[in-house]
């Protein structure tokens, strides 16, 4: 009999309580006549491979994986031929015919080779069911996380996805940490709704929120804008691998909410087939740093004046003195195994992470348990769940007047005392690090998924979940700092109480059949979710002094509430079929009502029509063609509008010195309907040189009709808020294409590189009549051609001349008359003008893996190119009388110059708007694979060490922190503004994971 | 398979499907779709006599709200105040850069969408209280209430912007109109305060609200003996504030007060006639201007705070905070018997009874709290009308009359210099969003 084994696996009962648990749960059931497969999956430099699934053709439980070591064991197999196939994401699949004897061992090993092309891997988000990515006729983005953290310290799910699925870019928004990033697919396809894809883990619906939350009549920002990423939660080394459906076409099964496409997490499952417990150890370490390129080098040359408020303290220089080493230490251990009709993966992981600038850290604990259990082979119970417990204390960033960085970088250096040593236009850096602002959320991911195979061709699918938040905000100004500009003078307590919860049905029959010659896979089901969020504030202002900290000990108190809740109901079905495994058909329909609604508006129709067709099967195409696919998808999805966005209502507000009263609010639509997005898509995928050489390319139109349209009333007929109309129309073309090549490969040496680009051309189509202003244009017709704009357009007005003007006075240079050198004078336009767009027309990334023996490299390098953005810090800091830009032209002791006052005047007159443009060393990581020797003698399996860097270095011509800021956070509408935000650091790991 | 079975086969897909799909599609049937919003009220839940009180009142805290922030602008553009900030938007309007339809919507915009929006609230709660109580009505202190707002957003809005329109999407009339529609208002309003029964204090409060409403309207309609009359009416002692708490914050207001930060403050022509009484940072910074008249007085209606050596947040001018709003409670004077006065006094230098209008001045010059001294009869027009507009910017000082004062009496070129914006111009968003009107079509302000 073949084991599978390691020198550590043999006492089971030993190692924890909820692995014993789960297996006397999730014992083996009886077995009938039957024998066994084994065998190892490898590499084809020979190393075991992790991961692969091998399945029994034809059968939905006679499936196993293999661990770290490649090994595999599928018990109770039927004797007689049968059909093993072993696939895995990024490997060529492989298929063999073995004979099973009974009461006997079939023994089939499998070389994998890498693959360039993955058109055999098997997809199932927004297909109906389980299908081979060959046969869908949509863009799917795939990554294999599980991998990824094998050779790194993966910090959270949006780095996870940055610059790894073409048309997905994931930014770094503000760099606090816990901070969040904006991520968006396929450029921007609605004029006022969040950008944010829908993210699904393991079928159910999570909280993705990553904007502030806060009311503005009640008190706060608690962080000033810089809030956390709910997508934070989630424990990187949880995911197994990622699907991303990128537009209307792929993601039309997902009805209302997947104009922006789709994201689905796979967490880790246990595999079935194995005896033992597979223990996975991660122990890491590092840092985190900002560049030290701040504005502010320039500052210890001047001493604070008395005429700038000073008391001849010398200036401090933000770079020295605020960026620290924010230290990290995380340890992460996991569980899992399985016998032939029952798996369970375990996880915990804890964390804590020092930010750059402090206070801000981040104590971080999560638990995961997997289990599924196949009581015969028609049921398969499946349940996941997930806690969270996360707590932050924030940085104190973004626009607001206790932005640490905000007051050490723009205030102006002659304005220096012992109090504000940065010469802090508004409240002391040490005053703001005084203060304490933290979230602390618990938060509960949790679903079931029954699957029942009521014939081998025909199951059912069901799935409940829920996703429960509970985030506790505490923001406290200590008794008499210097709070004023902030409106705090004796002290003050902010509370805050967010509870979101989201649940998700999906039910999913699927029936395959043939007629005609043709196989027909038939899927119908229903899928919802409601959405419930519930927010609350305290405030207590003014205490009697110093020594207590709660809101009752104030002597001012309020409170406010906030709630919305949004219900999606959906029926969809779905036909697939397939003609002689070459040519294949998808058509579907998903149906929404939605309470978001307008009440006079009904059901929402999402069709869909996809084709593709494998090349490789008509048998014409030279050899060195090792596969080729072209596909065509159309398809529609939707974007529902907010919660009450249709309501005519008024709202309560307060008045006089105690009063209440109720002014007009929002208007309503009782038509409000959501937007519709109608995607059109080709493309195609080669594979040359036995899959070592691969292409994909896909051009899209993915045109938004009934974009809602925020139609401001004249303020002269009332109602504060915007009228929604869906009367816009917003067309996004672009282009997807990736390249990876194995260039090498032995059993010493291989390296593997890769080249993905995509472009997005985003156009303002109709704004049906509707004059947004500024940043919402509509197309300019001039000379029988036609200029389109894109949403979030930067416009500004421009520099129009420079004189120097020897008389008169100038508002920021004075009496011009007693200038040597005369006011240098920059003019301006009088109206607004165009910059560019505020996303990048064009972004690419370049990634390559060496391995060399037991030494593995991996860099990736990004790129973006064509946007702009309103450089809001670079003017403010200069208007302060601050700023390297500045103070690097005035005389040695601080005399105005003629270049001096030229930026001054500049840019007291003209904000600064820049290119986003960069190329940025995203990722850099070394892992030294110990030798088994070496790690046995410890008594662990396979163990590795990595070094990482990420966001290691960037180069900009910006005049900013770091081109990817932006000040409204990571999932808000707005993003060509980077004012005031924290810039993203640099972090470096060091990481051990083994397994025992 | 034959095609039987596969009917047979496919009906038996479809019944397991439509199960779950009937489940989801009863749900939403079964008003699961039907979700309320418990945090705000649909138009018909404020068709009740109990809540009418409180949409009154939302009318009127929506005037006083917007008042606050129409001073802060209105004074920008004046000679009382001047942009100490590092906003452009500021800055333009500090500097009289502002001209007709104005490309960006900047800090000017705000203060009107606020008025207007005030005088939408006032006219629909007028149309709600009228449905609600009937006949009742037309003896209803709510009534008088919410007409009075409609009519002194109007008189603000005249005062603040140099056009805008008349009516709810209308196109864009002079602000001339708009004085002249709030004298027709508040003659409305004041027949309605009059009406009132069963509550003597609002009849009174309301009826005096109104003759001084319409008292200024008049005056800068140019109905100066309407003016004249209509603020005798007004009773003495009569004060109607504009009434603010912390939560209720306005947009710019929480600007205004000394004690929160530096971005706008006295204007630099006026530090010479400072007085700094108890000069920072080792006392409180208190200081007023000199008397116009007696540069050896204080005159305590026109109070600053300076600090030693305080520059404004851009760092470029010495910064005198206005104490006059010290904190965010403070009530703005909106209406009194005091301007009442002023108006009288200036109904009498209109008819050119110097004597009279000295002696009203003087009235208001030497009362307890002031103490100043008693000025002469002017010579001449220009002496008087001297004295008059100092008084008038020492008793209104930062109440949002200085901008329309240098306007009518044409003295923006001689304070501000010339090139400077004379008025406010009309509300970008009001613009862009108003069926009537045409993006570029304003052709005001003037400018000096």
């Amino acid at each position: 009999m073949y084991a599978i084994r390691s020198p550590g696996q043999l006492r089971p009962r030993a190692r924890s309580v909820f692995v014993t648990a789960a297996l006397l749960l999730l014992g083996a059931t009886a077995q009938a006549q039957s024998g066994v497969i084994a065998g190892t999956v490898s590499d084809a430099s020979g190393r075991g491979l992790s991961a692969v699934r091998l399945q029994v053709v034809g059968s939905q439980s006679l499936a196993a994986g293999t661990d770290d070591r490649g090994r595999y064991v599928l018990r109770n197999v039927p004797p007689g031929a049968q059909v093993l196939r072993a696939t895995r994401l990024g490997y060529r699949p492989a298929t063999q015919t073995v004979t099973v004897q009974n009461n006997d061992t079939a023994r089939v090993n499998f070389t994998l080779g890498e693959s360039a092309v993955e058109l055999s891997q098997v997809v199932v988000t927004g297909t109906g069911g389980a299908v081979e990515k060959r046969q869908v006729g949509a863009s799917i983005g795939q990554v294999d996380a599980a991998k990824l953290t094998e050779s790194m310290a993966v910090p959270n799910v949006g780095s996870m996805l940055s610059s790894k699925v073409t048309g997905l870019r994931a930014t770094t928004v503000g760099g606090g940490v816990g901070t969040g990033q904006d991520i968006r697919i396929r450029g921007t396809a609605s004029l006022s709704l969040s950008q944010r894809p829908a993210v699904y883990v393991d079928g159910v619906r999570v909280d993705t929120r990553a904007t502030e939350w806060f009311n503005s009549g009640a008190c706060c920002s608690f962080g000033g804008g810089a809030s956390t990423d709910r997508l934070g939660d989630i424990n990187p080394n949880d995911i197994e691998r990622v699907e991303v459906l990128k537009g209307a076409a792929a993601a039309t099964l997902y009805g209302s909410e997947a104009t922006n496409g789709v994201i689905q997490i796979f967490t880790k499952r246990g595999r079935t087939g194995e005896r033992a417990t597979e223990w996975n150890l991660g122990v890491s370490t590092g840092f985190s740093e900002l560049r030290h390129n701040l504005e502010t080098t320039q500052f210890p040359r001047f001493v604070g004046l008395p005429a700038f408020g000073g008391d001849g303290t010398r200036a401090l220089d933000a770079n020295e003195t605020m960026i620290e080493k924010g230290p990290y230490y995380g340890v992460d251990l996991s569980a899992s195994g399985g016998t032939q009709r029952s798996t369970y993966f375990a996880s915990s992981q804890f964390s804590k992470e020092v930010g750059s600038i402090q206070p801000n850290d981040q104590v971080k604990g999560t638990l995961r348990l997997n289990l599924s259990f196949a009581p015969n082979d028609k049921w398969t119970i499946e349940s996941r769940s997930a806690y969270v417990r996360d707590r932050i204390n924030e940085i104190q960033a973004g626009n607001n007047w206790t932005a640490l960085l905000g007051n050490a970088i723009n205030g102006n250096p002659r304005s220096a005392t012992k109090v504000r040593p940065y010469g802090e236009a508004w409240v002391p850096v040490a005053d703001i690090k005084a203060m304490t602002t933290q979230s602390d959320v618990d938060r509960w991911t949790g679903g079931v998924t029954l699957n029942y195979a009521f014939r081998p061709n025909f199951t059912h699918r069901f799935t409940v979940g829920v996703d429960a938040v509970n985030d506790h905000k505490d923001r406290f100004f200590p008794y008499a700092g210097n709070y004023g500009p902030a409106g705090v003078t004796l002290g003050q307590k902010n509370l805050g109480l967010r509870n979101y919860k989201t649940y998700t049905v999906d039910y999913l029959a699927q029936y395959n059949f043939k007629l005609l010659g043709i196989d027909h896979s038939l899927s119908a089901g229903g899928q919802g979710f409601s959405e419930v969020e519930s927010l609350l504030y305290g405030i207590g202002n003014t205490f009697a002094g110093p020594g207590v900290n709660s809101i009752s000990s104030a002597a001012t108190t309020s409170s406010r509430e906030e709630y919305t809740k949004t219900v999606n109901l959906g029926v969809l079905a779905q036909n697939r079929m397939s003609w002689r495994d070459q040519l294949f058909m998808t058509v579907g329909l998903r149906v929404d009502g939605n309470s978001a609604f307008g009440k006079d508006y009904g059901y929402k129709k999402y069709p869909k029509v996809d084709l593709s067709y494998d090349m490789m099967k008509g048998g014409y195409l030279p050899n060195w063609v090792s596969a080729a696919r072209v596909r065509a998808a159309y398809g529609e999805a939707g974007k529902m509008p907010g919660p009450f966005d249709s309501f005519t209502s008024y709202a309560s507000t307060p008045v006089f010195a105690s009063g209440i009263g109720i002014v007009p609010l929002n208007p309503g639509n009782a038509d409000l309907r959501p937007e519709k997005s109608v995607e059109k898509e080709v493309g195609f995928e080669f594979g040359f040189l036995n899959d070592r050489l691969g292409v994909e390319w896909s051009v899209y139109r993915q045109t938004t009709l009934d974009a809602i349209v925020q139609k401001s009333n004249p303020p002269s007929a009332g109602f504060s808020q915007a009228k929604r109309v869906n009367v816009g129309e917003v067309r996004n073309d672009g282009w997807e294409g990736s390249v990876n090549y194995q260039v090498y490969a032995s059993g010493r040496t291989d390296w593997t590189t890769g080249v993905r680009l995509d472009g997005n051309t985003n156009k303002i189509v109709d704004l049906g009549g509707v004059n947004l202003g500024n940043n919402f244009r509509l197309p300019l017709k001039k000379d029988g051609k036609t200029t389109y704009y894109p949403i979030g357009g930067v416009w500004d007005r421009k520099p129009t001349g420079f004189s120097v003007q020897r008389t008169g006075t100038d508002p920021t240079l004075g009496d011009c008359t007693k200038l040597s050198y005369g006011c240098p004078v920059t003019t301006r336009s009088d109206t607004v003008m165009y910059f560019g767009p505020g996303l990048p027309k064009w972004n690419a990334s370049w990634s390559n893996q060496v391995r060399y023996k037991s030494l593995t490299f991996y860099g990736l390098l990004s790129m973006e190119r064509g946007a702009w953005f309103g450089n809001g810090d670079r003017a403010y800091r200069i208007r302060q009388g601050g700023s390297d830009e500045y103070l690097q032209h005035l005389g040695p002791n601080g005399e105005r110059t003629f270049k001096a006052d030229s930026v001054a005047q500049f840019a007291s007159i003209l904000n600064y708007n820049d290119k986003r443009d960069n190329v940025r060393l995203r990722e850099l990581s070394l892992t030294w694979q110990i030798p088994e020797r070496l790690s046995s003698s410890f008594k662990v399996g396979q163990t590795s060490l990595t070094l990482t860097g990420q966001n290691v270095w960037w180069w900009d011509d910006c005049h900013c922190v770091d081109p990817n800021m932006n000040w409204a956070g990571a999932s808000s509408f707005n993003f060509n503004n980077g004012f005031l935000m924290q810039p993203a650091p640099r972090v470096f790991r060091v990481q051990v994971r083994t397994r025992f | 398979m034959s095609l039987h079975t596969l009917t047979l086969r496919a009906g038996r897909i479809a019944l397991h499907s439509a199960a779950g799909a009937l489940f989801l599609a009863g749900m939403a049937c079964s008003g699961a779709l039907d979700v309320p919003n418990p945090q705000a009220f649909g138009d018909d839940a404020l068709n009740n006599p109990i809540i009418l009180k409180t949409v009154a009142d939302g009318a009127e805290g929506s005037v006083h709200q917007a008042y606050d922030d129409m001073i802060q602008i209105t004074e920008l553009n004046s000679d009382d105040m001047e942009s100490t900030s590092t906003w452009i938007d500021w800055e333009d309007i500090s500097e009289g850069r502002l001209r007709h339809d104005w490309p960006t919507p900047g800090s000017f915009s705000f203060p009107q969408d606020l008025l207007l929006r005030a005088r939408f609230a006032a006219q629909s709660a007028k149309e709600r209280v009228d449905n609600v109580l009937g006949t009742a009505a037309g003896t209803s202190p709510l009534r008088a209430q919410v007409m009075l707002m409609d009519a002194i957003a109007d008189l603000l809005f005249g005062m603040s912007a140099c056009e805008g329109p008349l009516t709810a999407d209308a196109a864009r009339s002079p602000d001339t109109e708009f004085f002249k529609q709030a004298v027709t208002k508040f003659t409305a309003a004041l027949t309605a305060a009059q009406a009132i029964s069963g509550d003597a204090a609002a009849k009174a409060k309301w009826t005096d609200v109104a003759y001084a409403g319409r008292a200024r309207a008049n005056l800068l309609a140019g109905n100066y003996a309407a003016a004249k009359t209509d603020a005798q009416a007004v009773s003495a002692g009569f004060v109607y504030n504009a009434l603010y708490q912390e939560l209720a914050q306005s947009a710019t207001g929480n600007q205004f007060h000394q004690n929160r930060n530096r971005s706008g403050g006295l204007r630099r022509m006026y530090h010479a006639r400072v007085h700094e009484i108890d000069p920072a940072p080792t006392g409180t910074g208190e200081a007023y201007l000199r008397d116009w008249f007696d540069n050896t007085k204080d005159d305590k209606r026109m109070a600053v705070t300076r600090k030693t050596g305080q520059l404004g947040v851009n760092n470029r001018f010495a910064y005198y905070g206005i104490t006059k709003y010290n904190d965010r409670n403070a009530p703005i004077r909106m209406f009194s018997k005091i301007e009442m006065t002023l108006i009288e006094a200036e109904a009498a230098f209109r008819v050119n009874d110097y004597a009279t209008m000295t002696t009203l001045l003087n009235s208001l010059r030497t009362r307890a709290g002031v103490a100043l001294p008693a000025i002469p009869v002017p010579a001449s027009a220009a002496e008087a009308q001297a004295a008059l507009l100092n008084e008038r910017q020492a008793e209104l000082f930062v109440e949002g009359h200085r901008q329309q004062d240098l306007h009518r009496f044409n003295m923006v070129n001689s304070l501000l210099g010339p090139g400077h914006a004379t008025k406010l111009p009309l509300s970008r968003n009001e613009i862009l969003n108003n069926a009537n009107m045409t993006d570029g079509g304003g052709a005001c302000p003037s400018v000096s």
